[in-house]
């Protein structure tokens, strides 16, 4: 069968600055989707979601922004299931953006587990059943007289053993079975128990490398001022005093981005460093114009909604059995979102680096696809098709 | 432009410096520590928090200045693999979400054992107020610092 390679050098670049953050990268243009079957014989990787090594140590690619809620732990869980190997055998990776599908890198919604459930776990039964093939094959026997148990394949004639870690280099040249069989839930070992959270030593040492932790050579730091008001746009800045701080390079004012990413007009103080940039922003002098929203409250958009609401019919959003038949007393509740900031901890950061018609980003992103398109929208870069 | 010299972790640095600077930015952005974290830069969130000669201190709120021949620890001086008691009591209560406030938090907890091995419940919680955690993990922190309390006293 015809092998396919991902770009080495290209790969390694990548995963090696996000590694062990909660930050992921990519390149534009140039990246591909690599779901097609990496093989080398170093280890076995039948797919974009996990790869075994000469030592039985299991990689699981993650493509969603782990930010506390442990898709980290949670997912790995889910392919180490079906691949019947020790979960203590088994980390997590960020996947390199473009090694999976358009869209599967969004994180939200509290959807993470619930919409690659079923691809993990058949990630994870492709791998074993490529690894139960090769071992039939050493021992000459059939695939039904195989079984696979923590991390091994069991000859259930005999009783002998050999280790995934052993097999990585024949089941690499295997083709990849079209359809595999998933697990009984009734024999699961890993789902639906607990696990530790991955990589919280290093979240306790400080080692976790956040977006905002991130380098790169000769970088430039720039912040912004935004209106205080959604929408309110620049009428003028003077920069005189800002422009005066010892390492400021540039003041740079922008109109902003409309759909997907939203980004409100602002002045930018790009530094050679963070502390000259927001010592410089302080002293920008700016007058907005506050726009139609000034005047907009919490009370006035609660009486919107209510309004709005009023009248119009029932939208039933989730439904799962006949409730009827079990439910005695209806409850209602009636609830409302203040319009308010997310505030977290870490506050937004993301890097760029343009190199002639190239560019290369890194940030912390729910929705990584939405920050590809706009950028490359923006800057005029080109997406290669995947 | 002038220079200082600190102690950091019990290492020596000199570093040149706006005299203005932060002891946060000379931190993550000149000694590369960057275990100490920005979070608001206004003395309101805590994830900076450092200890000075045993004190919790925001390090956004102290200039380059004003540290120079203190003893400043931050997370990564604790121990390099977990090992310090706080580190291991918030192990052991599974404390961290997304973790970005848990380096400040460690280093209060850190700094009010260091003054107090047994202190109320009620010390602990007015303490640890003044470092903010918006996973809402302030149930598991205090696990954690009794796990660290029982560890110091045994």
């Amino acid at each position: 069968m015809k092998k396919q390679n991902i770009d080495r050098r290209h790969f390694i670049k990548i995963s090696s600055l996000a590694s062990g953050g909660l930050v992921i990268g990519f390149t534009l243009p140039g990246f591909q989707a690599v779901a097609a079957p990496t093989f080398d014989c170093e280890f076995f990787q039948p797919n974009a979601y996990l790869k075994i090594d000469k030592q039985g140590k299991v990689t699981v690619f993650v493509g969603k922004q782990e930010s506390g809620q442990g898709v980290d732990t949670a997912l790995p869980m889910i392919v180490a299931e079906e691949l019947d190997v020790d979960f203590r055998d088994v980390k997590s990776e960020i996947a390199p953006y473009g090694t999976l599908k358009e869209g599967e890198h969004d994180t939200g919604g509290s959807q993470s587990v619930m919409t690659v459930y079923t691809q993990l776990r058949n990630a994870g039964a492709v791998a074993k059943a490529m690894l139960i093939t090769a071992a039939a094959n050493v021992w000459k026997i059939k695939e039904s007289s195989c079984a696979a148990d923590n991390g091994e394949v069991v000859n259930t004639i005999t009783n002998k053993r050999i280790k995934y870690g052993e097999l990585v280099c024949q089941a690499a040249l295997l083709p990849i079975p079209a359809t595999v069989t998933l697990k009984n839930p009734k024999d699961f070992k890993l789902i639906g128990k607990s696990e530790k959270r991955s990589g919280l030593k290093d979240i306790l040492t400080g080692k976790t490398k956040y977006g905002i932790d991130l380098k790169i050579e000769g970088m430039l730091y720039a912040v912004s001022e935004r209106c205080p008001v959604l929408d309110g746009t620049l009428v003028s800045v003077d920069d005189a005093a800002a422009k005066k701080v010892p390492g400021v390079v540039k003041v740079v004012s922008y109109t902003g981005t409309g759909a997907p990413m939203h980004v409100r007009a602002g002045v930018a103080v790009v530094a050679t460093n963070i502390w000259a940039a927001i010592k410089a922003r302080n002293l920008l002098d700016i007058t907005w114009d506050e726009g139609k929203k000034n005047k907009e409250s919490t009370e006035a958009l609660f009486k919107t909604f209510e309004t709005k609401a009023t009248g119009k019919p029932q939208i039933e959003i989730f439904k799962k059995g006949d409730v009827s038949k079990y439910s005695k007393n209806e409850i209602s509740a009636t609830y409302a979102e203040p319009f308010l900031a997310h505030a977290t901890m870490e506050p937004v950061n993301f890097i760029a680096s343009v190199k002639g018609d190239t560019c290369e980003l890194w940030g912390g992103l729910q929705l990584p696809d939405w920050a590809v398109n706009s950028i490359a929208g923006i800057g005029g870069f080109k997406k290669r098709k995947h | 432009m002038p220079s200082f010299n600190l102690n950091v972790n019990n290492k020596q640095y000199t570093v040149e410096a706006e005299s203005d600077m932060p002891l946060l930015w000379v931190l993550r952005d000149m000694l590369d520590l960057t275990g100490t974290k920005y979070g608001c830069g206004v003395a309101s969130c805590g994830a900076c928090t450092v200890i000075i000669d045993g004190n919790a201190v925001y390090a956004c709120q102290r200039t380059v200045g004003t540290c120079v021949n203190k003893k400043i620890t931050t997370i990564e001086g604790l121990s390099e693999d977990g090992s310090h008691p706080v580190q291991k009591g918030w192990q052991k209560a599974g404390v961290p979400q997304c973790g970005y406030c848990q380096p400040g938090q460690i280093m209060t907890a850190v700094a009010l054992l260091g003054k107090n091995k047994n202190p109320s419940a009620d010390t602990i919680k007015s303490e640890m107020s003044n470092n903010l955690c918006r996973c809402g993990t302030y149930h598991r922190i205090e696990k954690a610092i009794q796990y660290a309390i029982e560890e110091i006293n045994k």
